[in-house]
């Protein structure tokens, strides 16, 4: 059957958009670390924030990015989407503040033995304590 | 080509946010060999490779769709190499076309390959991919990225991105500029990986025998040599529904789009 030349191009658009959408709709993550041992209860009052963190751009670097955050008393769950720069943090408000979440990340990593600085490039650019999909709308940009 | 633009601006902006760190979106979350990649190393270890996503994933499954509806039109259409290897292919025959009537040096540019040739050296791609899938797994990371067209030429100086990254590209398309869509036939990774499904893809470009006046401006207008006047349907795998034969074709109503498989 003859169908017109625009056919292509239409059909390029639908099918890409058909991915993207379905792209939005899974979402898989790089990595995913939990800070609590099978015998500890997770706080009913556990929070969630969303962070974009330059830097975070693979496995290797998000596994980088959650060893930043292991000595913070309180966070729970790091959970990093390295294909979006993006880093979900589950922390418990009673013992910890994003802030000092924040503050852990972009702070250097230091070699247990030697006391050398191992690392120092991870920057929040953003933070968000909305779901991942109402971030586009950016709320809050932290002052440094 | 306002199509191809389009897609060029677009990626260039993306790139660009990203570089300047205003977007979380990287141009490599857009590129379905990453969704290939990652593939198995999502479903061996449910974790992604490196900086792939679900996003190149779900591209990769859409372009797989595209690519049995449409053949590669993904290459001929969408793909940012594809069109800069098709414009540089186009002016280089329009540079040497004068060129050449005043010297013969310059009448052999682009170097066409015989259609034998070009069909054996077309299974370069294959151990490519197969090098490049193989690393990329046992390695866990996107080791080539310094290697690939799309990623240095697009990403602003991104990660893994060095001066060797601009060399080994200027000499792809300086190859470009010498044997026509170089990088597309005979090494692109994922033009090998579509081409089972390409093949028997539905579109296609149905010449009207009777019609005909056989004048082979289709086949030499073709950027991937296939020889369009000696053929009812264009049934290769390498087709990319770019047109070019339908534009150049002097008599309307020859050349026209097709879908198989439904009566006219």
């Amino acid at each position: 059957m003859r169908v017109p030349f625009w056919t292509i191009p239409v059909l390029i658009v639908v099918i890409s958009l058909a991915g993207l959408g379905f792209s939005y709709m899974i979402s898989f993550p790089s990595i995913t670390v939990t800070f609590y041992g099978d015998d500890q209860t997770i706080p009913e009052t556990k929070k969630i924030i969303n962070l974009i963190i330059d830097g975070v751009t693979c496995v290797d670097t998000a596994l980088k990015a959650s060893s930043t955050v292991e000595d913070v008393d309180g966070v729970l769950k790091f959970t990093a989407y390295a294909s979006h720069r993006r880093v979900e943090i589950e922390y418990d408000p009673s013992r910890t503040t994003p802030e000092k979440i924040c503050n852990a990340i972009e702070g250097p990593v230091f070699d247990q033995d030697s006391g050398e600085i191992l690392f120092n490039v991870f920057r929040v650019l953003r933070i968000n304590e909305t779901p991942y999909h109402n971030m586009n709308g950016v709320t809050f940009t932290r002052n440094n | 080509m306002v199509f191809q633009i389009g897609i060029i601006l677009l990626v260039l902006f993306t790139g660009f946010r990203y570089a300047m760190g205003w977007s979380g979106t990287s141009i490599e979350t857009y590129c379905p060999l990453g969704g290939l990649e990652t593939a198995l190393s999502l479903f061996t270890h449910q974790q992604f490779t490196c900086a792939t996503g679900e996003r190149n994933l779900a591209l990769f499954v859409g372009l797989l769709f595209l690519t049995v509806l449409s053949r590669k039109a993904f290459c001929g259409w969408v793909c940012p190499i594809g069109a800069i290897s098709e414009w540089i292919y186009k002016g280089t025959k329009y540079m040497f076309r004068g060129l050449g009537k005043r010297n013969d040096i310059y009448r052999n540019i682009p170097m066409e390959p015989t259609r034998k040739l070009d069909r054996r050296l077309r299974w370069i791609r294959l151990p490519v991919l197969l090098l490049i899938l193989g690393f990329t797994f046992w390695t866990g990371e996107l080791i080539f990225r310094g290697f690939d067209p799309y990623y240095v030429l697009f990403s602003f100086h991104g990660h893994d991105v060095k001066m060797w990254s601009y060399a080994i590209i200027g000499i792809v398309l300086l190859g470009i500029f010498i044997f026509p869509m170089a990088w597309c036939r005979y090494l692109c990774p994922l033009g090998v990986a579509l081409w089972p499904f390409s093949k028997i893809g539905r579109l296609t470009i149905a010449r009207s025998v009777e019609k005909c006046i056989r004048c082979g401006e289709c086949s030499r207008a073709c950027p991937h040599n296939l020889p369009v006047d000696e053929v009812a349907e264009v049934n290769s795998g390498e087709c990319t529904l770019c047109l070019e034969c339908v534009h150049v074709c002097p008599k309307e109503d020859i050349l026209e789009l097709h879908l198989k498989g439904l009566k006219r």
